[in-house]
């Protein structure tokens, strides 16, 4: 049997790669993989790394999932439909954000192309992966025979899942599609091993880590292993199944919302699972979480999602799944055997921090780091150029092809632990921020983004560097961007991370320190610490990794001094003034290699898309899991990895 | 006497039960069909009332549980505000309720031995064991359930000596399939118009549409369940959600007996399923299943029905239940309204104030407003 699979780079996709691997009935498998040549490239590294080396029988084609005909010519179609016998579809969207237009587009849009294919080739059968959460808001039984009933949607996943899905049952071609609806996927059963920390982890990430979450412990959470959906996949394609099934547990033999919570804990080292409190009390949370900071999940994304999630109202039924699998041997381990399991590896792979308390007392061992670390002891000394009336404080370290670091409101030395592993081979140069650092200007100055990328273009200048790898974290980020747009000849690469330019402005993370520039004096109360907390708790995905010492080491940098108070005021003021039209248009002129990378529970994280689409010379857009806007800190070696395998790229 | 709980229909056993006059409402087979196929928080007790020998001289099931849509009779705003209720705060504030009767009965009461001298002795034992099991398992209001008009009225009155209210349930339709042919149960049990109108559905049926009767119908489910999901999921009380697996159960189940009546039009497309309980003496349409997206529904539901009436009268079946909703097809087709009862008993402080309005409001139900209303053109 021909089989094509797409998605093969994703969490369940992965696994149904590995079971059709295994199976010989797979006499042929054709991954269909992105046209960029350098995302495939990194797709099939990660998914040889991880299912072992490819086969002879298993063959990689380009194509475009969301562009008519797959961004195949006319001939190329053709001969693409008579060349294989079924199509597994598990490329989607799986963020649940409210971005309905991207979501509409990854998972509706390849679906028009099946169903052409399938009327053009009457052989054809398709495997299209959607979700049991196609049941929505639905309270009560949810059946393998269900779809329309009477449900809304939490989420623009949910809602364009269930549209692909009414595109195919309306379809002429509807007797040859089967639909495969998992619940919550995690990692491996007996392992848990994941390809990716996608799917349903940033759920566990929040279930295992907060104290207090908006949930009905009496609810059930549906988790299965992605082991289990992709062999479930895969045996249901090769034997030519038809029909919807929910690869789920069902009532009886998921976890309440109170067991799971207590399972994932454990998997943290945690002795007590998350406190639950009724959903309608979640806004009341969400103000208690300004003054008690590292009690509660509140980050945007990850609270909303708890809130809809955590509260499951339909419950899975699995008559036809477990009747088709049965028969092929295929069983469901139950999630109190695994679930723990799944939490402590992502937790070990991702979620560790040298400065996570959390983290020792667990006794967590991260896997080597994937980059050697350099000494810079030199990046404590700080230096200074002047640039007109501005006096720039930068650091540098390494020696090599230069590359420039800018910083947001986390500092310069939240770089510290990516700066260490680039300036092995490279001249790491981290640039101070005007307003947010010891960089000095007066009170009259221009403390805008667009003037400070004038101010690192002039230090460039002087440091004898006609042309560099650009990183910029943050309004770091924004900065970097003016830069590249007026100086692309200066611009090796772009790396943008977390840079809040596409959505609300001035970026939501500041909406406090914002509000204090406000007030009269009002940045003095930055002295407070908990009002310093409540300041720089966005920063971070994990409130444990806002510790007392780190949060001080932000306070310092930013409001350390009546000085810097000073300069806060102003660069607050001027973020307000920025126009960001002219950036956003000319960005779409932008040839640049560039890459995005942000924390994936950055609760903007649909905005890295936004920004990846909006840059032609956009390369990469790599999520970093279990992190927020401060992902370069909070995950320094995935980060470090991301960028260093960018970079020599760029530079080869 | 004493009163006994079973956690398991199998620890009671068939033949225990075979002495009672349990109908196909609490047939042995459907009710282990039931209890192997409960979801959610649903549990059941079985309650027997026995002789010093062991004997069961009376029997009923009690489900217990959050998931059962108590309020389905209530008005609309009260289910809307209800579930926004547990929507918002939670299941834990969900009604945890014991319902008394067998769930998806369409003629409720209490099974009792024919030797049973001490009725209300026994209901009096069976109703303090009821409450104890509400009060195990925190049930916040108990229902003793669809108590059929045939049950004695004395025995209804030992209930509301032990702290019920009661008020209407929907009514039940019955209807006499005692004849020796279709021909003649249409002659004589149906109006002229009705008459008229059945032979129309079998004309427009001819050669576009075959119905089936299946004994062993499991391999029929998963093309027929979708159906049955569709008529569950449009209707406008929407009581106990059945999952696929109990028709698998069902179709195991030989006390009853059971079929499947599945409708195929002429290009192969099914299009109506219904499953049917029967004994020697009488049968259930019980679930039917209609495919809303073909223009004749309405004639497909009415075809399922007639077939129905046909086979119960080839058996020589001597009575017909056709359940507790659509009354003006129903009695079109020759049913009679027969009262049913609903009992309750709060056992939450806060419910108890409302036991009176609910009695009030489903005086609607009874079979002689509901014939009225069917005269003046409107159906509940």
């Amino acid at each position: 049997m021909r089989i094509v699979l797409t998605g093969a780079a994703s969490l369940a996709g992965a696994e149904v790669l590995k079971s059709l691997l295994q199976r010989r009935e797979a006499t042929s498998i054709r991954l269909l993989l992105p046209t960029d040549e350098a995302l495939r490239r990194q797709e099939l590294h990660r998914l040889e790394s991880y299912v072992g080396l490819f086969p002879a029988a298993l063959s990689v084609f380009e194509a475009e999932l969301t562009a008519p005909r797959f961004g195949l010519s006319v001939n190329a179609w053709e001969q693409f439909a008579g060349s294989f016998d079924v199509a597994i579809h598990c490329a989607q969207r799986e963020n649940r954000d409210h971005d309905l237009a991207a979501a509409r587009s990854a998972n509706l849009l390849p679906i028009e192309t099946w169903i052409a294919l399938l009327q053009h080739n009457p052989a054809l059968t398709l495997h299209h992966l959607s979700t049991a959460f196609t049941a929505g808001t639905r309270h009560g039984l949810y059946t393998e025979f269900d779809l329309e009933c009477g449900q809304g949607f939490h989420d623009a996943y949910e809602r364009s899942k269930y549209e692909a899905e009414v595109r195919l049952r309306e379809s002429r071609v509807s007797d040859r599609v089967t639909i495969h609806r998992p619940s919550h996927t995690l990692g491996h059963a007996s392992t848990g091993a994941a390809f990716e920390l996608s799917g349903a982890y940033p759920l566990a990430a929040t279930l295992a880590s907060a104290s207090l979450l908006p949930g009905d412990g009496r609810a059930r959470v549906d988790f299965v292993p992605a082991d289990y959906v992709g062999a479930s996949i895969a045996a249901l394609a090769l034997a030519g199944a038809s029909g919807t099934f929910h690869l789920a547990c069902g009532w009886h033999a998921s976890l309440s919302v109170k067991s799971a919570a207590a399972i994932a804990a454990g998997g943290l080292g945690r002795r007590k699972g998350a406190f639950l409190l009724p959903r309608i009390i979640a806004p009341a949370l969400r103000i208690a979480g300004a003054s008690s900071p590292g009690k509660l999940a509140t980050r945007q994304q990850a609270f909303a999602n708890a809130r809809d999630l955590l509260n499951q109202g339909p419950v899975f039924d699995t008559f036809l799944a477990d009747r088709a699998l049965s028969a092929q041997g295929i069983t469901r381990p139950a999630p109190e055997r695994w679930l723990e399991t799944a939490v402590r590896v992502a937790a070990a792979r991702s979620w560790a921090s040298s400065e996570n308390p959390r983290a020792k007392s667990i006794n967590v061992h991260l896997p080597a780091s994937p980059v050697p670390v350099a000494d810079v002891s030199a990046m404590n000394g700080r230096l200074y150029q002047r640039i007109g009336d501005i006096n720039v404080a930068y650091h540098v370290a390494g020696d090599g092809e230069p590359v420039i670091f800018l910083h947001g409101v986390s500092g310069p030395h939240a770089w510290d632990g990516v700066v260490e592993r680039i300036a092995v081979k490279r001249r790491a140069v981290v640039i101070e921020t005007l307003g947010l650092s010891d960089t000095e200007g007066p009170e009259t100055a221009d403390y805008g983004p667009s003037a400070q990328a004038a101010l690192v273009r002039g230090l460039l200048s002087r440091l004898d560097i006609s042309s560099a790898h650009i990183i910029g974290n943050d309004v770091g980020g924004v900065i970097a961007q003016f830069f590249a747009v007026r100086w692309p000849h200066c611009v090796k690469s772009l790396v943008l991370s977390d840079c809040d330019a596409q959505g609300t402005w001035p970026p939501q993370h500041l909406s406090a320190l914002t509000k204090l520039a406000r007030l009269p004096g009002g940045t003095s109360a930055l002295k407070l610490p908990i009002v310093a907390r409540a300041a720089f708790r966005e920063l971070a995905y994990d409130r444990r990794f806002l510790t007392s010492a780190r949060v001080e080491r932000y306070r310092e940098t930013v409001a350390g001094s009546p000085e810097k108070r000073m300069r806060l005021r102003q660069f607050i003021r001027s973020l307000q003034k920025t126009d960001l039209a002219t950036l956003q248009h000319m960005l779409g002129q932008l040839e640049v290699p560039t890459m995005i990378v942000w924390g994936a529970d950055h609760g903007s994280a649909s905005w890295a898309r936004a920004l990846y689409d909006s840059i032609p010379g956009a390369r990469r857009l790599e999520l970093i899991p279990f992190a927020g806007i401060s992902c370069h800190e909070e995950r320094p070696d995935l980060f470090a990895k991301s960028v260093t395998d960018f970079i020599d790229d760029v530079s080869r | 006497m004493r009163a006994r709980a079973h956690s398991s229909i199998d620890d009671i056993g068939a033949e225990a039960l075979a002495e009672l006059p349990t109908g196909l409402d609490f047939a042995f087979g459907i009710l282990r069909a039931m209890e192997k196929t409960l979801w959610g928080e649903l549990l059941v007790r079985y309650v027997t009332v026995e002789d010093e020998h062991g004997t069961v001289l009376a029997f009923t099931p009690v489900y217990v549980g959050s998931n059962l849509n108590f309020n389905a009779l209530l008005p609309k705003a009260i289910q809307s505000g209800y579930n926004a209720m547990v929507a918002g705060l939670g299941m834990a504030m969900a009604t945890r309720v014991a319902v008394v009767g067998a769930l998806i009965s369409d003629k409720g009461g209490i099974p009792m031995h024919s030797r049973l001298a001490d009725r209300s002795g026994a209901v009096k034992l069976m109703l303090e064991e009821i409450d104890r099991i509400a009060k195990e398992h925190h049930a916040q209001l108990t229902m003793l359930k669809d108590i059929h008009q045939d049950f004695p009225a004395a025995d209804r009155a030992v209930m509301v000596a032990g702290g019920y209210t009661e008020g209407y349930s929907l009514p039940t339709i019955r209807i006499n399939t005692d004849y020796p042919s279709f021909e003649d149960y249409l002659n004589k049990q149906v109006s002229k118009n009705g008459r008229k109108h059945a032979r129309k559905q079998f004309a427009k049926a001819e050669g576009l549409y075959t119905l089936t009767a299946h004994d062993d119908y499991d391999a029929w489910i998963p093309r027929v369940f979708g159906l049955h999901r569709a008529v569950f999921l449009k209707a406008k009380y929407q009581f106990e959600e059945l999952p696929p697996s109990f028709f698998a159960e069902c179709a195991k189940s030989t006390n009853p007996k059971t079929e499947l009546l599945v409708c195929e039009r002429n290009d192969g497309r099914i299009v109506g399923s219904m499953l049917i309980f029967y004994s020697e003496s009488e049968q259930q349409n019980k679930r039917i299943g209609i495919d809303y997206d073909i223009a004749d529904s309405g004639l497909i539901y009415n075809l399922l029905n007639y077939v129905g009436i046909q086979r119960a009268i080839a058996r020589g079946i001597k009575t017909l239940w056709l359940g507790q909703s659509s009354y003006l097809v129903k009695t079109r087709m020759g049913g009679d309204l027969e009262d049913q009862y609903l009992l309750l008993k709060a056992h939450d402080p806060l419910l108890k104030p409302t036991l009176p309005l609910q009695r009030w409001w489903m005086n609607r139900y009874s079979a002689a407003s509901i014939r009225a209303g069917l005269e003046q053109g409107t159906q509940i």
